[in-house]
C-alpha cells in the first residue's frame, strides 16, 4: 500500500505546496533533497525546511501539500502516477449509501493551494478533483481549473460531481474550448428516481441531477456516467442502460464500479455487496445494451475471474496502485497482469473467492 | 396528444400484422395492429405515450428533447479533417484481370507512375496531417511494383501520427524489399480472393500459373502473420456468381472472417438501360440474402468456430442501432466530398472515390476535383459535396430507413450517367431496401439462429437482449 | 494532358448543378435548419454532435468499398475506442501512520491542514536528533557567529531563531519568511550531503 499522507516536521508557518526534487533548481517552487537516510528525508525550499518520514527517493518529484501544524504532509501530485487525486472539499449534499469519503460539515478552503499544485502537475498530467462535492465551491472551483487550464494548457483534469449544482447560466462558461480538457465523472444509480434518491440520500436528486444532465449537453461538456454495482441497484441496470442510451447518450463513456469496502460501505457491507459471480445476468445485460448502442461501457474494480469470458473486453485494470491487493490464488492466474484485482480494504475472507485463468483461456 | 406530434415518425410494413416505425433519430419499434389503430384513430393511451417516451420517440422534458436533437444531429456526418487518403503510386499492373482492364496499364508501360513533382507534393500533403491517427491505402495499378514510393509515403508521415497503412496487392510477386513492407507492424495487407481457385482463375484470364503463385504466397504470407493482418475480398460478377459455400469456405478455411460482397457493376454507362438490368439487380440481392443466410446457418452450427461476418451487411446493421458510424464512406449521409478522404492517382489528379478515379479512365466522366498540387478546395468538389447528400430528396426524405442510409452519386453516374434520378430507378436505392428490409425482418425474427449472429455481428457478448422494441 | 473527349461531358450534364459563390463555403447538405421552437440550441447541440466524435471515434479508421477496413476491430465489430479510467475515490484518511493497513475506522481527524499562522508546541517542545535538527543546529550557530542570535544551539527553530532569521533574511535582501530556505543555507555556505 503506497502512503498518502506522511508525518513531518516543517518550520514553516502556514501550508504551504511544493515540489520535491533530487537536484538543487532556480524554481522557487522546489524543494531539494539536502539529505536522506531510508526512513526520512530532509528538504529545502523557499518556504523552510521540512524533514519527512520517508526516503527521498520515493518523494522525487512529488508535489506535496505541507502541514506544519497538523505535522504531516500530504502528497497531493505523485510524480509517474496515473491516479492522483485532490480533494477540494469534505462538505457534500447527498448522503450516498455506500459513501467512500464520508462528508464533514467543516470546510477548509486550499483552492489556492491546490491551484499553486496544478501549476507545477507533470507535462501531460490529468489530475483528478474530489471531495465531498466540488460544486459546492462551483465559483472557486470553476475559477481554479480555468486558471491552471491557461497557464497549462497540456494538463487534463477529471472532476468528481454528484451533479446538483449546475445551472443554465453555467452553460456559457463550460462551453468555453478550455472545458474540452476536462471530463465530469458524474454518478446515476438506477433510472428509477425513487431508488437513485435513496441510494444517494437526497429527494429529488434524480430530478436535480437530470437537470444538470442537460445544461452539460448545452455546454457540450465532456461527461463520465459512473455507477457502483450495490445489491440494490443490480436488476435495474438493464433499465438504466436503455435509460443512458436515450437521454444521456452524449456520454463518452459509462463506468460500471465495483464496491469498495471502505467508508460508509464497511459497516453495510453485506447489505450493499452484490454478488456478480453468481448473478452476472443484469451486469451483462447493461454491458450489451450499451454496445449494441454504441456506449462506451466499462467494467471496473472487478477480478477478471467474477466475469464471464465473453464480456471480460470490458473490464479495466483499474484499482490505483496504492490500493491494490491480489488474493494468494491470484499468483497462480495468468490474467493477473491485466486485472484490476482487489481493493486494499476488502473484506479478507472474499480474498479467497478467485479462480485463477489458466493461459490457453486468455 | 394527437398523431400529429408525431409527424416525425415514419412508417413501413414489416410483416402482414405490423409496421416497422422510425424516428429520425433511428430509433425504431415494431407496431401491433392494434397500436396501428390506434394511431389512426387519434386515440392513444396515456401508457402509449409513456412508452413512448420511455423509448425515446417522444422527448416532453428538456432533456429528453435536447437528447432527440443531438442524436439526430449525430447521425450526420461532419466534416472531419483529412484522415483518409488512397493513394495510387502507379497504374502498372502485372496482371490482367477480366473487371479491370480499362483501370491499368502494362507492367512495361512509360508514364504511369508518379513523377518527382508529384510525388514531392505527396510527400508534402501526408507531412501536414494533423489528426490523432490516420490511414494510407496504396492502390493502383499493382503498387508493389513500386515498393520505394511506397517507403517515401510511410516516411514522410509525422512520427506522432497513429498510422496504418494499407496495401493492396494482387499477391503475385513478393521479394525481399515487399516483404520488409509487408512486415512492418504498422502495414496492413488487402488482396483479392476469387472465392475458389477456380474462379480466381477465371477472372484472371484462365491464368492457373498466375493462380497457383497466389494461393501460395497468400498462405505462405498468413503462416507468417495470421489472419488478422490480412484482409481479402472478392471480386463477384453478378451475371454468375460463385457457389456460396465454396466462397465461404475459401475464407473461414484461411481463417479470414469478414467477407466483403461488393457487386461489381460490369455493364457500365455505356449498356444504358439493359432490359435485363433489373433482373439481374434482383438476382443479386437474392444471391446477398442468401449469402446472408448460409451464414447465419454456419455460424449457429459451428459456434466453437470463428464468425463469420459479412462486412457489408455488419456495417450495415450498426449503422441501425449506432449514431456516428460513418467511417465506411460509401453509406454516410451527407457524404462529405474531398474533406476527410480523397484518392490521388498516379497523375497527381485527385477524385472523390476511388470508383470516381476508374470512371476517367473507362471515358465515362471526369470526377477529378483537383490535384495534389494545387488541392482540391475546388468548385467541382463544391457542386458533387453539394448534391451528395440524401437530405432534400422527397423519396428519402419520407423513407423510413434514411437515419441508416447514405448518399453514393458516383455509383449513380457510373449507373446512369446522372444523379437526377427518381431514387427507387437507382440500383443504390433498390439494394439498399433491400438490405434494410432484411435487416428489420431478422432483427424482429424468432429464430435463435438468426439472433445468435446478428448478436455476434453487433459485438454483443451475451444472448439476452432484444433487440427491437415492439408495441 | 490533352483534353479527352467523355460520354458525359460535364458535372452538370450528370445533373450536378455548380454551387453559387456565397454557398460554397457552408457544410454539405446539412439537415434543414431546424423549423423547431429552439433553433438557437439546436446549433448548439448540432456543433457539439460534430465535435463530440472525435472523442468517441479517434481509433476507428475508415474503409471503403475497396479496402473494407481495420482488422483491429475483427469481425465483432468491437470498437477500439479510448478507455477513460476514472480517478479513484480518494484515499481513507488515515491518520498519519502509514504502515497501518488494516486500519479499521474512518480517521478522527481532518486532513485538512489549519490556517494557524503560528507554529505548534510541539515543535518547540522535544528537541531530536533527527537530520532537520542537526540542519537546524548549523544555522543557529551561523546565526549566531553573525551577530543575530543568542539562545541554545537546541536544534528547534524557535520564537528567538525564528526572530533570527527575520533579520538575517531582511538584512540580505532575501524573501522574509522565518524559515530556512536555501538562500539561508548558502549564507552560511551549508550545502547538502
Amino acid at each position: 500500500m503506497i502512503p498518502l499522507a506522511l508525518s513531518a516536521q516543517s518550520d514553516g508557518l502556514a501550508p504551504y505546496v511544493t515540489r520535491l526534487r533530487r537536484q538543487r533548481a532556480s524554481n522557487p517552487a522546489d524543494s531539494w533533497c539536502l539529505m536522506s537516510t531510508d526512513t526520512k528525508s530532509l528538504w529545502c525550499g523557499a518556504h523552510g525546511l521540512v524533514e519527512i518520514d520517508h526516503p527521498a527517493s520515493a518523494l522525487e518529484g512529488d508535489v506535496i501539500l505541507v502541514n506544519p501544524a497538523g505535522e504531516r504532509i500530504e502528497r497531493v501530485l505523485r510524480a509517474g502516477s496515473p491516479h492522483n487525486s485532490m480533494l477540494v472539499t469534505e462538505r457534500c449534499d447527498q448522503l450516498c449509501l455506500m459513501c467512500s469519503q464520508p462528508p464533514k460539515k467543516s470546510h477548509v478552503d486550499r483552492f489556492d493551494l491546490l491551484k499553486q499544485a496544478c501549476l507545477l502537475a507533470e507535462p501531460s498530467a490529468t489530475i483528478g478533483i474530489s471531495g465531498g462535492e466540488p460544486t459546492l465551491y462551483k465559483a472557486q472551483l470553476f475559477d481554479m481549473v480555468e486558471q491552471v487550464l491557461q497557464a497549462r494548457p497540456d494538463l487534463h483534469f477529471h472532476i468528481l460531481s454528484n451533479g446538483q449544482h449546475f445551472g443554465a447560466d453555467d452553460i456559457g462558461r463550460l462551453s468555453a474550448p478550455l472545458w474540452q480538457k476536462v471530463v465530469w465523472g458524474i454518478p446515476v444509480y438506477a433510472s428509477d428516481p425513487v431508488l437513485h434518491d435513496r441510494i444517494v440520500g437526497k429527494a429529488g436528486a434524480f430530478e436535480r441531477l437530470h437537470e444538470s444532465f442537460d445544461h452539460l449537453l448545452l455546454s457540450g461538456a465532456r461527461l463520465e456516467l459512473r455507477t457502483v454495482l450495490l445489491a440494490d441497484n443490480l436488476a435495474g441496470l438493464p433499465r438504466l442502460a436503455r435509460h443512458i442510451t436515450i437521454l444521456l447518450s452524449h456520454a463518452e463513456q459509462w463506468s460500471l464500479m465495483g464496491l469498495e469496502n471502505i467508508g460508509f460501505a464497511r459497516n453495510r457491507w453485506s447489505e450493499l455487496y452484490p454478488d456478480i459471480r453468481s448473478n452476472f445476468a443484469p451486469v451483462g445485460q447493461a454491458l450489451d445494451i450499451a454496445t449494441l448502442h454504441g456506449l462506451n461501457a466499462r467494467l471496473f474494480n472487478t477480478p477478471l475471474c467474477h466475469i464471464p469470458p465473453a464480456f471480460r473486453h470490458h473490464a479495466v485494470a483499474s484499482i490505483s496502485d496504492w490500493k491494490q491487493r491480489f488474493g494468494l490464488k491470484c499468483e497462480a492466474c495468468a490474467a493477473k497482469p491485466d486485472c484490476s484485482g482487489f481493493f486494499e480494504w476488502h473484506p479478507d475472507e472474499l480474498l479467497d473467492q478467485v479462480s485463477p485463468i489458466s493461459k490457453r483461456e486468455i | 396528444m394527437t398523431v400529429s406530434a408525431f409527424a416525425e415518425l415514419r412508417s413501413r410494413k414489416l410483416d402482414d400484422q405490423h409496421r416497422l416505425v422510425t424516428a429520425p433519430s433511428g430509433r425504431f419499434f415494431s407496431a401491433s395492429q392494434e397500436l396501428q389503430a390506434r394511431f389512426d384513430n387519434d386515440a392513444l393511451l396515456s401508457a402509449d405515450e409513456q412508452w413512448l417516451e420511455a423509448n425515446g420517440f417522444l422527448g416532453t422534458s428538456l432533456l429528453g428533447k435536447h437528447a432527440e436533437r443531438f442524436v439526430r444531429a449525430r447521425r450526420q456526418t461532419p466534416i472531419a479533417p483529412l484522415d483518409y487518403l488512397i493513394l495510387v503510386p502507379t497504374l502498372r499492373c502485372n496482371l490482367a484481370c477480366s473487371y479491370c482492364q480499362v483501370s491499368r496499364a502494362d507492367e512495361g508501360a512509360q508514364g504511369f507512375d508518379w513523377n518527382e513533382k508529384t510525388l514531392a507534393a505527396i510527400k508534402k500533403l501526408v507531412g501536414t496531417l494533423n489528426v490523432p491517427a490516420a490511414k494510407i491505402e496504396f492502390q493502383g495499378g499493382e503498387p508493389t511494383l513500386r515498393p520505394d514510393l511506397i517507403r517515401a509515403v510511410i516516411e514522410a508521415a509525422p512520427a506522432k501520427i497513429e498510422m496504418t497503412y494499407v496495401i493492396c496487392t494482387n499477391l503475385q510477386t513478393i521479394n525481399a524489399e515487399i516483404l520488409d513492407l509487408f512486415d512492418r507492424p504498422d502495414v496492413q495487407i488487402s488482396t483479392s480472393l476469387d472465392a475458389d481457385p477456380g474462379t480466381h482463375a477465371r477472372q484472371r484470364q484462365g491464368d492457373i500459373g498466375a493462380t497457383e503463385q497466389f494461393f501460395t504466397n497468400l498462405d505462405w504470407l498468413l503462416e507468417r502473420y495470421g489472419p488478422g493482418k490480412i484482409s481479402a475480398l472478392p471480386t463477384i460478377d453478378p451475371r454468375s456468381p460463385p457457389e456460396i459455400d465454396d466462397l465461404i469456405n475459401a475464407y473461414a478455411s484461411r481463417g479470414l472472417t469478414s467477407i466483403y460482397l461488393r457487386p461489381i457493376n460490369y455493364q457500365g454507362f455505356a449498356r444504358k438501360r439493359h432490359p435485363h438490368s433489373l433482373a439481374q439487380d434482383k438476382s443479386w440481392h437474392d444471391y446477398h440474402e442468401r449469402f446472408l443466410f448460409a451464414l447465419i446457418e454456419r455460424n449457429w452450427s459451428r459456434q466453437q468456430d470463428a464468425i463469420i461476418e459479412e462486412s457489408y451487411f455488419s456495417h450495415l446493421l450498426r449503422r441501425i442501432f449506432r449514431p456516428g458510424q460513418d467511417r465506411h464512406v460509401d453509406l454516410r449521409n451527407p457524404n462529405p466530398i474531398g474533406r476527410d478522404y480523397v484518392v490521388i492517382d498516379y497523375d497527381g489528379r485527385a477524385y472523390p472515390s476511388d470508383e470516381a478515379r476508374m470512371l476517367v479512365r473507362s471515358g465515362v466522366i471526369d470526377l477529378s476535383i483537383g490535384d495534389v498540387i494545387s488541392g482540391w478546395n475546388t468548385p467541382e468538389r463544391d457542386a458533387l459535396e453539394q448534391a451528395a447528400t440524401s437530405f432534400g430528396d422527397p423519396a428519402c426524405d419520407t423513407c423510413s430507413y434514411q437515419p441508416y442510409c447514405g448518399r453514393d452519386i458516383v455509383d449513380d453516374i457510373a449507373r446512369y450517367g446522372t444523379v437526377d434520378l427518381p431514387r427507387n430507378q437507382t440500383e443504390f436505392c433498390r439494394r439498399h431496401i433491400h438490405l434494410f428490409d432484411l435487416a428489420f425482418r431478422l432483427i424482429y425474427s424468432n429464430d435463435e439462429a438468426v439472433q445468435y449472429s446478428l448478436r455476434r455481428w453487433l459485438g454483443l457478448a451475451g444472448d439476452t437482449v432484444k433487440l427491437g422494441a415492439a408495441r | 494532358m490533352k483534353k479527352r473527349r467523355f460520354l458525359i461531358s460535364s458535372l452538370l450534364m450528370a445533373g450536378i448543378a455548380p454551387v453559387r459563390p456565397l454557398d460554397a463555403s457552408t457544410a454539405p447538405g446539412l439537415a434543414p435548419s431546424s423549423a423547431g421552437p429552439d433553433p438557437d440550441n439546436d446549433a448548439i447541440i448540432q456543433r457539439f454532435a460534430q465535435q463530440h466524435r472525435y472523442l468517441l471515434a479517434a481509433h476507428r479508421s475508415h474503409s471503403s468499398h475497396a479496402s473494407h477496413g481495420s482488422h483491429r476491430s475483427g469481425s465483432s465489430g468491437i470498437p477500439r475506442s479510448p478507455v477513460y479510467t476514472p480517478s479513484p475515490s480518494p484515499a481513507p484518511r488515515t491518520s498519519p501512520a502509514p504502515s497501518s493497513r488494516n486500519e479499521r475506522s474512518t480517521p478522527r481527524d481532518s486532513v485538512l491542514p489549519s490556517s494557524s499562522a503560528t507554529a505548534p508546541n510541539s515543535l518547540y517542545s522535544a528537541p531530536t536528533t533527527d537530520q532537520i535538527s542537526q540542519v537546524v543546529r548549523r544555522v543557529q550557530l551561523g546565526l549566531k557567529s553573525y551577530g543575530y542570535y543568542n539562545g541554545a544551539i537546541d536544534g528547534v527553530v524557535g520564537k528567538e531563531t525564528r526572530a533570527s532569521l527575520v533579520r538575517l533574511q531582511t538584512d540580505f535582501g532575501l524573501k522574509v519568511t522565518g524559515t530556512i530556505t536555501p538562500e539561508v543555507l548558502d549564507v552560511f555556505k551549508i550545502a547538502a550531503q
